[in-house]
């Protein structure tokens, strides 16, 4: 499952006077979601327009569609290039059968969403695009109960205005899919160590 | 017929009340007499500059998007407390410098840091500070992973850290950042490492 983070009331980061982020990330992810699907992979997003909708909803969403895998999209103009969020939890903290903590619920998928994060950079690096890997602490990677990631996109030729182009929202969305396709199976059939 | 120590007795008390009449009222001309000195004229002028001690604070820099290491004079304290306040207003002046790496807007503070026994520290920041910061997932992780290893790498016994905003509790930083929980150092020193190394 896409997620395009903010939207609606939540404008998120003003790239640009005329670039609010909530629209890049639904561009993003939009292109994202056809990129997968001309794979072979279905994939939804958790807004399809421009509404609000809350982080808590957001966790809510995801954990009772329990899909193979949850992607967060976010753009910012600092940068360059992707980086790749986990959780900034522990893995495997609690084990409490159905009742989790709500704060600390993604424990549980922690080794499957650093594993599936570490075979996507390795995915992505070898096509020579800039990436980094690193531990967040954003909401809801928190709260899910299933692995999950988040990318933040920035331009590569420090222009802000490339995250509106449809030729570089293309190239990083085929190179995401590109990395997801070979780990699907194993995240669908919760194979990973 | 009144008896006559009564009347002995009350000419006794007659007089001993006179007499302290009489060395109130000599107090009161005394006090009034006495030039009032002048009010003491408030502290303007800084502490003298005592010793100072070097320490390495964690610098964000919005460039390359890492964190690095930056020796800064502090004065000396022997206090954790004052310690702590030291060293945030040392990192605070490398934020609000011109050319700063992490640039934050004028008037960005650290209002306070207090350390809770046991293990956690309380970073409370004001709005201008929050204003200021650059909003992205990377730009808030760099200003939340400076304030937090320059505070814990050199005051010993921080597990936890809370941000506060104006005193109070805030959902993100710049609407990333997550600040509604308690930041737990180890976790945070994996970052640090991880954007240290870049």
């Amino acid at each position: 499952m896409i997620d395009p983070a903010h939207g609606g009331s939540d404008a998120g980061a003003a790239l640009n006077p005329a670039m609010p982020e909530k629209d890049v990330t639904l561009a993003f992810a939009r292109r994202l979601r056809l990129e997968l699907n001309n794979r072979g992979i279905e994939a939804g997003l958790v807004r399809d327009g421009d509404n609000t909708v809350s982080l808590d909803q957001r966790a809510g969403l995801v954990n009772s569609a329990q899909p193979a895998m949850y992607i967060s999209l976010h753009a910012a103009s600092q940068g360059n290039g992707i980086v790749l969020y986990t959780a900034m939890l522990a893995p495997n903290g609690e084990d409490r059968g159905r009742f989790l903590n709500w704060q600390t619920a993604q424990s549980g998928s922690l080794v499957r969403s650093r594993w599936a994060e570490q075979q996507i950079t390795a995915s992505i690096q070898k096509m020579g695009f800039p990436l980094r890997s690193l531990v967040a602490a954003l909401r809801p990677l928190n709260n899910l109960t299933v692995p999950a990631i988040a990318v933040e996109v920035a331009p590569t030729s420090g222009e802000v205005s490339q995250l509106a182009s449809v030729d570089y929202q293309s190239m990083v969305c085929a190179a995401l899919a590109s990395a997801i396709v070979p780990i699907a199976p194993a995240l669908r059939q919760r194979t990973v160590p | 017929m009144i008896p006559r120590q009564w009347i002995i007795a009350t000419a006794i008390l007659l007089a001993l009340a006179t007499g302290m009449a009489i060395y109130l009222w000599q107090l009161r001309r005394r006090e009034v007499a006495t030039p009032v000195p002048a009010a003491a004229e408030p502290h303007v002028s800084p502490p003298a500059p005592g010793p100072t001690e070097n320490v390495t604070v964690w610098v964000a820099h919005d460039i390359s998007g890492t964190l690095r290491g930056q020796m800064i004079s502090v004065p000396l304290s022997s206090g954790r407390q004052q310690r702590a306040e030291e060293l945030m207003r040392g990192l605070l002046s490398i934020y609000t410098t011109k050319n700063s790496p992490h640039p934050l807007q004028a008037g960005a503070e650290v209002r306070n840091v207090y350390l809770v026994d046991p293990g956690v520290a309380v970073i409370d920041l004001n709005s201008a500070f929050v204003d200021g910061q650059t909003s992205g997932v990377l730009a808030e992780e760099l200003t939340v992973a400076s304030l937090i290893q320059s505070l814990s790498s050199n005051i010993s016994g921080i597990t936890k850290v809370k941000i506060l905003v104006d005193g109070k509790e805030r959902e993100t930083l710049s609407g990333h950042a997550d600040l509604s929980g308690f930041y737990d150092v180890s976790q945070v020193s994996e970052l640090a490492e991880q954007l240290t190394s870049e």
